[in-house]
């Protein structure tokens, strides 16, 4: 599913190169969970942006599903996220000017798909919230808000989910529930789960960890 | 699709953000749909007036009588363009009561036949309705002037080229009579056929003839120029409406274009302020567009989608503005300009040529004020929903020649607003100054003020420093309301210069009556006659003793003109001057070199003195202590040059003279006197003191200024009222960009407020750090502003308007002041919630 | 009498004073030519004051007397005729202007104007009256029309139709010297 060769990123920080990321090479097959965790400043979360094709590698290659994302342009990137790839963020990113429900519809509608609106209050249902559809996110909880933002990642049965922190934003009851519906979409709909966190309790419960430190993968951790 | 629902969902929630983009344009639109719509209208009535004006489609005049074979052209012509035509004359001519003792004066007499006039009416004392039966067979329709004058009434009888008239009505206004044209007398109407039975008309008589003719409009042009072709060489002459039509179409559409420049500076003020609102806007948006980005949205779609709000909301505001014009068109002038255009009536209405304008102006105006800060969508990084990085992108290719579209694309629109392109690229270039002036100032001012920080107060320090910071949005704001308050005070200190001016032209007390022709010996009782009719508190009469006078020789340093041939080969100074005398200067008149006299001079003097005026000076090279040689009716004069003086031409209450002699001899040359007074109120009163006058002193002629200065007055109301309105509506754009600007930075503000606030800054000192630090740069703003328009005032009064300028300190300090209590208060208030928000929902980005 | 005392003074409006032309093309002027043409090395006082009525030019009498002419001439009323100014004031004021300058020494020659027919009848041989009746009461030379043979032709006028063109002037000189012919001789022996 996701094959990254030799993936590097260097910034450039008051004048001088600052290496994020060191040159890394991994697999993640399909179907498997997989937890990116380690101290706040190793480079997770910039490995989960490169993977999502928000940001571009300093050098290196990523294939998601076969083909190369480093290699494409702007565009062609915003329509393989559309297709390829859910998004779960920490602080849930929902668009405040939409309700619940229009938030679920705007990937499909991107997509051109035209059952978006049936299939929008569908997935609300899925996680659990079949008579929020029409509330603003400021109407939501947090834990409300996370769920409509799974159900937007669920829009376009995309194969794979990245998650950013999906319960540091929410009490240890909420997360644990947010936790809890990702892990069972994931086995529903048999997709690839990738989970940027810095909790080993969290981290426990997916397939695989990759553990970072100082922009250094130091191997499966435990 | 997607594009279409987002446009629909993202306005629903929008709006109450752009709201103020809306009211930007709708001022703006609303200000350039009122003026234009305004002065459509005025011109519409004016070019309709413009077939009553001449009462006809055309007309054809001669001062002699058509000759026959030109009648038999004429009437050809009219025949082959399918036209009507009817006869009249004008002349002056005696007039007298029927009774042998009776006064005779000289009327001006107007013969018609059955069909005048084709167009407007005749207006009748009492609201009697004309006919032309009220003149066939011996009737006669005057003024009641002659009825005063003569003390004849309606159906007594009156005898006018030895045939008996009888005065059937009285008039109070025709068509096709010239407002303030120079006359000799009252009006009186009489019919044609009648007019032919008496000698009046015949060889040697100074009358005009007319044919007033009626043609359909589409056979108008071909007929003018026909009949303009075979009058070449006879003293025929044809006038069409159209050409009257021109005449105050040129004038309209200069003040057309003038006014609707000041409404597009008013519209670009909104722009400013859209450009605000959208940069603000977009701020707002990043996480938003950062989402949709990360879901699948391409950026010329998410491009596609603001731009359409930012026209949806365009269109919107521009229709608003219609809506407001539509108000103000619909109440103000009904109110206010009643009554300013004699004979006219004015139907005020909303023009399309002016909606549409407006419209597309407002459109073009939003359009391209937001797209530059549009194009930042480009640059969002769904990655900061990862990081928060806000690391601004450098300004690129695409949006570098979007802002050269929209340099270019404003000038094009200047240019097509100010209707010349010389006036459009004066007022862009002089934009571009004002705005690098104020740019530059505010970089200079904000230097200025750097030391401050060093100051011990936490608030005036922490203001200072928040000012001072590179990218900080105080020259923003500093350009912003710089530019506001420029254009504020610019146009109410020229508002005022100009009032100023008209005030002393029209002010009550201006004389409207005036007399030529009064001898020496009737000035003292011309004045009593004056004096016991005017109303109490009118201003004396003035009677100035004038005489004429020709320069026959100059004894100068710097010219030498030793006989008259010489001198009349330097034009203009050979010809017969109007001269005056008196012991002292008038109030318009100041001296620049020399030294006025104080008194009469000897009487037995060889040389007089004379003072001249500042242009004979200049053109001629005469200076004080030239000797000049005059012919004073015949007789040779010599004086010496003592002075030179300005007079203030635009101040007429005491004439202005080129050459103005010291008394002592030249009032022993016998002289007139020429006068003018204020007149009593009442018109009986008026015409009353007419008829004493010309009993007492026949010889003078008594000229009746008050529908002129009537008409005056209209006009400058109207222009008060105009500049007024312009003026309120650049006060209202300049809060708008007020605060558009102080939003702009209040993004910023509220992270910082709500980290100063952590660390324990209380609301009080919170508050006290802003209001310091926008009451600073309300200051600063203020005084570039009102800096740069006491500039542009000093600038248009000396070259442009060539009139007196006035300081207005009190303007200026009220300006400066009201600018920076206004900046302090909006930009505290419009911070309240940064104020009084909890600092950990700021910090944590909800 | 002054040595430099004009042979003629003419007091009178815009006709004498030459609007509108150059002043060698102006009636005194030509006038002052055929007196040097004559051998009699006077000067012509051009007295004429655009716009001046009968009223006007008795008030300016005194300062033309001052110079003390041998003869005036007297040519105004034109201006009266177009403001239909009353024709008893233009006979008081012009008998008035004769019997001061007949006081003064000079010998008048008064010069007839004609109203225009549009004044009316009543006016128009009232005012020719005027002239006629001060001629033969004050036993002076009358001119009976200044304008004779000029008025109203419009190749001799200019476009206001009312002002001699310099073609005009000329004839209004020749009908100013034959009435000045006969008195030639008063000129020659006072010079």
């Amino acid at each position: 599913m996701i094959a990254l060769r030799q993936v590097s990123k260097v910034v450039d920080s008051g004048g001088h190169p600052l290496t994020i990321l060191h040159p890394l090479t991994l697999d993640i097959a399909a179907g498997r969970s997989v937890s990116i965790i380690g101290p706040s400043g190793s480079g997770k979360s910039t490995l989960l942006g490169l993977i999502a094709g928000l940001d571009a590698p300093t050098t290196g290659q990523i294939f998601i599903d076969g083909v190369d994302i480093t290699a494409l342009s702007e565009d062609a990137l915003a329509a393989l996220r559309g297709e390829k790839i859910g998004f779960v963020f920490q602080f849930f990113h929902l668009v405040p000017s939409l309700t619940a429900l229009e938030n679920i519809q705007v990937p499909m509608e991107i997509a051109g798909r035209s059952d978006a609106k049936a299939r929008a209050q569908a997935l609300l249902d899925e996680v659990g919230l079949h008579d929020r559809g029409h509330h603003y996110p400021s109407q939501l909880s947090g834990g409300e808000q996370q769920r409509v933002a799974i159900a937007r990642a669920l829009a376009n049965d995309p194969p794979l989910i990245l998650a950013d922190e999906p319960t540091g934003n929410l009490d240890s009851a909420n997360g644990r529930h947010i936790l809890d519906l990702l892990l069972e979409v994931k086995t529903r709909r048999h997709v690839t789960l990738v989970m940027v966190t810095h909790d080993p309790a969290i981290a426990a419960i997916t397939d695989e960890r990759i553990v970072m430190r100082d922009g250094r993968s130091v191997g499966e951790g435990g | 699709m997607f594009v279409g629902r987002m446009i629909q969902r993202e306005l629903r929630s929008s709006w109450r953000r752009l709201v103020f983009f809306f009211i930007c344009i709708a001022i703006g639109v609303g200000a350039i749909v009122t003026l234009r719509s305004v002065i459509h209208s005025v011109r519409q009535a004016f070019a309709g007036e413009a077939r009553t004006l001449i009462a006809a489609d055309a007309v054809i005049s001669s001062n002699r009588e058509f000759p026959a074979e030109l009648t038999t052209r004429i009437t050809a012509r009219l025949a082959e363009a399918g036209a009507q035509s009817t006869r009249s004359v004008e002349l002056a001519t005696m007039v007298r009561g029927e009774a042998a003792e009776s006064r005779t004066r000289m009327v001006e007499l107007k013969a018609v036949e059955d069909g005048f006039p084709y167009y407007g009416r005749m207006t009748l004392a009492g609201g009697q309705p004309y006919d032309f039966r009220l003149l066939a067979n011996g009737g006669a329709i005057v003024r009641p002037e002659l009825e005063a004058q003569l003390g004849l009434g309606v159906g007594d009888r009156i005898v006018i080229g030895g045939r008996s008239f009888e005065i059937r009505a009285l008039l109070d206004a025709e068509p096709g009579r010239r407002l303030g044209a120079f006359s000799l007398g009252p009006r009186v109407f009489v019919s044609m056929a009648d007019l032919e039975q008496t000698t009046l008309v015949s060889f040697g008589s100074r009358a005009t003839h007319q044919r007033l003719v009626r043609v359909p409009d589409a056979a108008l042009d071909a007929l003018v120029t026909a009949l303009r072709g075979d009058f070449t060489d006879t003293f025929a002459r044809i006038r069409s409406y159209k050409a009257q039509e021109d005449d105050i179409g040129e004038d309209f559409e200069r003040a057309e274009n003038y006014l609707s420049l000041v409404g597009l500076v008013i519209v670009i003020l909104g722009g400013i302020g859209v450009s605000s609102v959208t940069r603000v806007f977009v701020q707002q948006k990043i996480k938003a567009i950062a989402v949709l980005k990360c879901v699948g949205a391409r950026s010329s779609q998410l491009l596609a989608i603001y731009l359409a709000q930012v026209v949806v909301l365009g269109l919107l505001g521009s229709l608003m503005g219609v809506a407001l014009a539509w108000v103000t068109v619909h109440t103000v002038p009904g109110l206010l300009l009643r009554g300013a255009t004699p004979g006219v009536t004015i139907n005020y209405g909303l023009t399309p040529s002016a909606v549409s304008q407006g419209v597309s102006i407002g459109l073009a105006v939003s359009l391209l004020f937001a797209v530059v800060p549009l194009l930042d969508v480009r640059h969002v990084k769904p990655s900061r929903l990862l990081r928060d990085d806000s690391v601004r992108e450098p300004r690129d290719w695409w949006q570098l020649a979007a802002i050269a579209g929209v340099a270019v694309a404003l000038v094009v629109l200047t240019i097509w607003q100010a209707g010349s392109w010389r006036i459009g690229l004066v007022v862009i270039v002089g934009l571009l100054a004002t705005a690098g002036t104020l740019h530059v100032a505010g970089l200079v001012m904000v230097r200025a003020i750097t030391p401050l920080a060093r100051s011990r107060r936490f608030a005036v320090r922490h203001a200072v420093l928040q000012l001072a910071r590179p990218g900080s949005q105080a020259r923003i704001v500093l350009l912003a309301v710089g530019l506001g308050s420029f254009f504020i005070v610019g146009v109410r200190a020229l508002q005022e210069n100009l009032l100023q001016q008209f005030a002393l032209d029209v002010s009550t007390e201006a004389p409207d009556m005036f007399l030529i022709d009064v001898q020496s010996d009737q000035v003292d009782a011309v004045r009593g006659a004056i004096r016991s009719v005017q109303d109490a508190g009118s201003p004396e009469p003035r009677l100035i003793p004038v005489l004429r006078a020709r320069v026959t020789g100059v004894e100068g340093r710097e010219l030498q003109l030793e006989r008259y041939e010489d001198v009349r080969e330097r034009g203009s100074l050979a010809r017969e001057y109007t001269v005056t005398f008196r012991p002292a200067l008038e109030r318009n008149e100041q001296v620049i070199q020399g030294t006025f006299w104080s008194d009469a001079g000897p009487a037995d003097a060889e040389v007089t003195d004379v003072s001249i005026e500042e242009s004979v000076a200049l053109r001629f090279g005469i200076a004080p202590g030239d000797l000049m040689r005059f012919d004073v009716l015949g007789r040779p004069m010599t004086a010496r040059v003592t002075s030179v003086r300005r007079v203030n031409w635009g101040d007429s209450r005491a004439g202005g003279f080129m050459f103005v002699f010291r008394p002592g001899v030249i009032d022993k040359a016998p002289h007139g006197a020429i006068g003018f007074f204020k007149g009593p109120v009442d018109d009986k009163a008026r015409a009353r003191l007419q008829a004493t006058l010309v009993q007492l002193a026949p010889n003078v002629s008594v000229i009746d200024g008050r529908e002129i200065l009537q008409a005056v007055k209209g006009v400058v109301g109207n222009v008060t009222l105009a500049v007024t309105v312009v003026g309120s509506l650049v006060v209202m754009s300049g809060l708008l960009i007020l605060i558009g600007a102080v939003s702009m930075t209040k993004f910023r503000r509220v992270y910082e407020a709500a980290i100063f606030k952590t660390l324990g800054a209380g609301r009080p000192l919170m508050t006290a750090v802003l209001t310091v630090e926008y009451g600073l740069l309300g200051l600063l703003a203020g005084t570039i502003g009102a800096g740069a328009a006491v500039g542009l005032t000093w600038g248009i009064s000396r070259f442009a308007l060539d009139i007196p300028f006035r300081a207005l300190p009190g303007l200026t300090g009220g300006a400066i002041l009201a600018t920076t209590v206004l900046v302090a208060v909006v930009g505290v208030a419009s911070s309240w919630d940064v104020l009084t928000r909890k600092p950990l929902g700021t910090l944590r980005g909800e | 009498m002054p040595a430099d005392a004009p042979g003629i003074a003419m007091l009178g409006d815009s006709l004498t004073a030459g609007l509108g032309l150059d002043t060698p093309d102006t009636y005194p002027s030509l006038i002052e030519g055929r007196l040097r043409a004559e051998g009699i090395a006077r000067g012509v006082l051009n007295a004429g004051v655009s716009g001046d009525t009968s009223a006007g030019g008795l008030r300016r009498l005194p300062w033309v007397m001052e110079t003390h002419p041998t003869i005036l001439l007297v040519a105004l009323g034109g201006n009266d005729a177009l403001r239909g100014l009353p024709v008893a004031d233009l006979r008081r004021n012009l008998a008035a202007i004769i019997e001061g300058g007949q006081q003064g020494g000079a010998l008048v020659i008064l010069a007839g104007m004609e109203a225009p027919p549009n004044n009316g009848p009543e006016y128009t041989s009232a005012f020719r009256e005027v002239y006629r009746d001060l001629a033969r009461e004050y036993d002076v030379p009358l001119i009976p029309f200044l304008l004779d043979g000029v008025a109203g032709d419009p190749a001799l006028n200019q476009v206001d139709g009312i002002h001699p063109n310099p073609e005009g002037a000329r004839r209004v000189a020749d009908v100013v010297w034959r009435a000045l012919t006969p008195h030639l001789s008063r000129l020659r022996s006072s010079s």
